[in-house]
């Protein structure tokens, strides 16, 4: 570590003069510098990947899954749906590949969920559906029709959190919501996707955030991005001139945050910004204003907007621990296994994470599909480390973005379940990972938290049901 | 941070002064030094393999135990004294505690107050640093040619010997340039956070003029009473323990401004000899409740209010 490393980590732990950020969090030089590695990855081509076969989930969002509106054997095009939303906050889903449906099963998702899926077979013939072309200044729509053309769009939460854009926007519409947040922090290392995007496709991002501010009759767009990521910051603040000119009803900026894992929470947003901490069952519209969505979410947005072109495909990045980077376009639903069998120098001896290093899942079963909300996947080489009792170091507890002593919890954890969960600080927890993280003993403490968190949940969801 | 740097680390902070007390010591401090090393690895891996029959997994944190239990004792100290000290510290006080990190208080100084209070005349005899070091019968008849002291007072001894360290005082902990070395770097790589040392020195600091200024009028006597033998020492090493200290930020404020308190109190109106190591190990004793109190605010929270895992436990919820 350098000097200026050792005098940054003093000052973690001591004041923080930081101005646009929460008090905690990793810096990026913490530890195993994972975040040196992203800047070397900067690609300008984007490789696109057409799967032999994709097996698209029902459940990719949050709520109630989505009903399969196709058959075996039915002939699907390129934004062709497939499958129709059950409820208000659910998602229609398209298929990203033409081909044939083979098969519909249920499976079961790396996050613990079953669902239905359906299996298409690629002919390679890339045909689009005949819904699928542009539309004629797609700036001048109006609200009720991007509202409309949202709700058939099929985008959920693509940063990971799997909500509904459509019921986000109502939400907005309910609240009065006076600006919208365009959320391309990512400060999971080793993935780029939204740095991607906001690089190279930066005018879409713009328009799509443009588009998503209209239809929630917002006139205020922020971009936040992180003080590291400065080409970013050049080319999205490059093209917000010819935003303006598309839409002059709207006042674009950037917003410069601190280099914090993991900044990109949206509660953590809310605080940097307003300084107001929501507790996790308020709801952002209606406390601040404010309204938050994903930068590949707005990209896919425009997309939509612009040709009519549902939301099935997604930029992801498939990273090797501190190596390569590569971000790829994938169609929705494409499966692991063959994303890691056909991409050339991918060492496959590695542990595989679905997400990134830190808040994602492993996985050992190969044939998950890449969701909606997959951001990318990990390749974990290093073996994990032999785990040692507790020192009670603390790092733990100066590491928690929400102010918990992870090494207490699962302490207690062990001893009584069931009296730590009815105190409902396990609900506290948002499953970040920088306590496994930072840990010095190696001791699973996020992994152990959140799934007692999990278990709590089912208990009390039985008791509700039985009551 | 990885354990596996920890405790290394711990001991590149610890090696200046290991290497003062060879030099002012000769031989007897090499010898002392690497029996209570090797010893207390011994007694360590005795325990966890044959009584609590588990896997030992290989980390040096016995091994900076007893380096800093060697330290903080007289040259001259038999070494049969020193065998029971190490026993004390590593199977009583550490292991049957619960072993690493469960541990209560702090294994090396507590093996030291053991033995002052066992062995009071062994422990106060202070002998001068010997002229020539690779003399081996220094081993077996203690430095008994240079002229030993009994609680060796600080007084007449300039500043600038307290920092070179050529003074009659405790193995390690007399080279005050070491002391400020080693903990340098400890402090400067991150291993020990400044919060409790910083805090206990001021607290020696400001109560020095609460207790000793009115009674003595005159400044003269703070670098004696802060540079004393094994005050500084314990200071950033003794409080940059982690198992025995708070968890918190403000909870390490609170436990190095409580020990430099009652050190200030010991040594005005208690036996200066305890007032380096006894007030640590009040405040370990204290470290759980420190813990309990001193709480983050949890996000979305209030302040005002008490955890609910805290009321819990303190109205008697049966963990």
């Amino acid at each position: 570590m350098k000097l200026a490393d050792f005098v940054l980590c003093i000052a973690a732990y001591g004041v923080d003069m930081r101005k646009l950020s929460f008090r905690k969090g990793l810096l990026p030089i913490d530890g195993l510098r994972f975040a040196e590695g992203r800047s070397l990855a900067q690609e300008r081509v984007l490789e696109n990947f057409s799967p032999k076969e994709i097996l698209v989930p029902m459940l990719q969002h949050v709520g109630i899954p989505s009903i399969p509106v196709v058959t075996v054997g039915t002939r699907v095009d390129i934004g062709q749906l497939i499958g129709r939303s059950a409820s208000r906050f659910g998602v229609p889903i398209h298929s990203g590949i033409s081909g044939v449906v083979t098969e519909i099963e249920r499976i079961s998702l790396p996050n613990r969920t079953t669902c239905d899926a359906i299996r298409i077979q690629n002919d390679l013939k890339r045909r689009l559906h005949p819904s699928v072309n542009r539309r004629e200044k797609p700036e001048r729509l109006s609200v009720e029709e991007l509202r409309k053309i949202l709700l058939h769009s099929g985008i959920s939460g693509m940063g990971g959190e799997g909500v509904s854009a459509s019921a986000k926007c109502a939400q907005a519409l309910a609240a009065e919501a006076d600006t919208l947040y365009v959320n391309g922090l990512q400060s999971e290392p080793h993935l780029t996707s939204d740095l991607y995007l906001m690089h190279e496709r930066a005018l879409q991002v713009v328009c799509g955030a443009a588009a998503m501010a209209v239809a929630c009759q917002i006139s205020r767009v922020v971009f936040c991005i992180q003080e590291t990521w400065r080409k970013e910051i050049s080319a999205v603040t490059a093209v917000l001139q010819d935003a303006e000119r598309l839409y002059p009803s709207i006042s674009f900026s950037v917003r410069v945050f601190r280099a914090r894992f993991p900044q990109g929470y949206d509660k953590l947003i809310i605080q940097a910004v307003y300084g107001v901490e929501l507790r996790s069952q308020e709801s952002i519209p209606r406390a601040v204003k404010a309204v938050i969505f994903n930068v590949s979410t707005c990209y896919a947005f425009w997309d939509m907007v612009q040709r009519n072109m549902p939301c099935a495909n997604r930029v992801m990045t498939i990273a090797d621990e501190g190596t390569s980077l590569r971000n790829v376009l994938v169609p929705i639903g494409t499966l692991i296994s063959e994303l890691l069998e056909r991409m050339p120098g991918v060492n496959s001896s590695s542990r595989i994470v679905i997400g990134g290093a830190l808040t994602g899942v492993a996985v050992t079963n190969l044939d998950s599909p890449v969701m909606k909300t997959t951001q990318g996947i990990t390749l974990i080489k290093t073996n994990p480390r032999e785990k040692t009792p507790c020192i009670h170091c603390g790092a733990c507890v100066a590491a928690c973005p929400v102010g918990l002593a992870p090494y207490i919890l699962v302490r207690l954890i062990d001893l009584n379940e069931q009296m730590v969960a009815e105190t409902k600080t396990l609900s506290a927890c948002i499953s970040c990972g920088a306590c496994s993280y930072v840990c010095p003993s190696g001791i699973d403490l996020s992994a152990r938290i959140v799934k007692a968190a999990h278990r709590h949940e089912i208990r009390t969801a039985r008791k509700e049901t039985q009551a | 941070m990885n354990i596996a740097l920890i405790y290394p680390n711990v001991l590149i902070g610890l090696s200046p002064m290991a290497v003062a007390a060879i030099y002012y010591h000769g031989i007897r401090a090499l010898v002392l030094l690497l029996l209570s090393v090797l010893f207390a690895g011994f007694l360590d891996f005795l325990f966890v393999t044959m009584i609590r029959k588990e896997r030992y997994v290989w980390e040096a944190s016995s091994f900076v135990s007893g380096v800093i239990f060697a330290l903080l004792l007289p040259p001259d100290t038999p070494i049969w004294i020193m065998l029971i000290g190490v026993f004390f510290s590593v199977i009583v006080m550490k292991q049957c505690f619960g072993g690493l990190g469960s541990n209560l208080f702090n294994p090396a100084l507590a093996g030291k107050a053991f033995l002052l209070l066992l062995f009071p005349h062994a422990m106060t005899t202070y002998s001068e640093p010997i002229v020539h070091r690779l003399q081996i019968d220094s081993l077996f008849y203690g430095t008994i040619m240079s002229p030993s002291y009994q609680s060796f007072d600080m007084s007449g001894v300039p500043i600038l010997e307290c920092l070179s360290g050529r003074y009659p005082g405790a193995l390690g902990t007399t080279c005050l340039l070491a002391v400020l070395i080693g903990g340098g770097y400890l402090l400067l790589v991150g291993i020990i956070r400044p919060h409790a040392p910083v805090a206990f020195l001021s607290a020696v600091f400001l109560l020095y003029f609460v207790v000793f200024y009115p009674v003595s009028g005159s400044v003269s006597g703070l670098p004696q009473i802060v540079f004393q033998d094994g005050l500084l020492f314990a200071a950033i090493f003794a409080t940059g323990d982690y198992s025995t200290t708070p968890v918190t930020g403000l909870g390490r404020v609170i436990f190095g401004a409580g020990a430099g308190i009652l050190a200030m109190l010991l040594m005005r109106f208690g036996n200066p000899i305890f007032s380096v190591v006894f007030p640590i190990l009040a405040m370990n004793l204290l470290t759980p409740v420190i813990d309990l109190m001193v709480q983050q605010k949890v996000f979305g929270e209030p302040r005002s209010r008490i955890s609910d895992l805290r009321k819990k436990v303190l109205t008697g919820g049966r963990i």
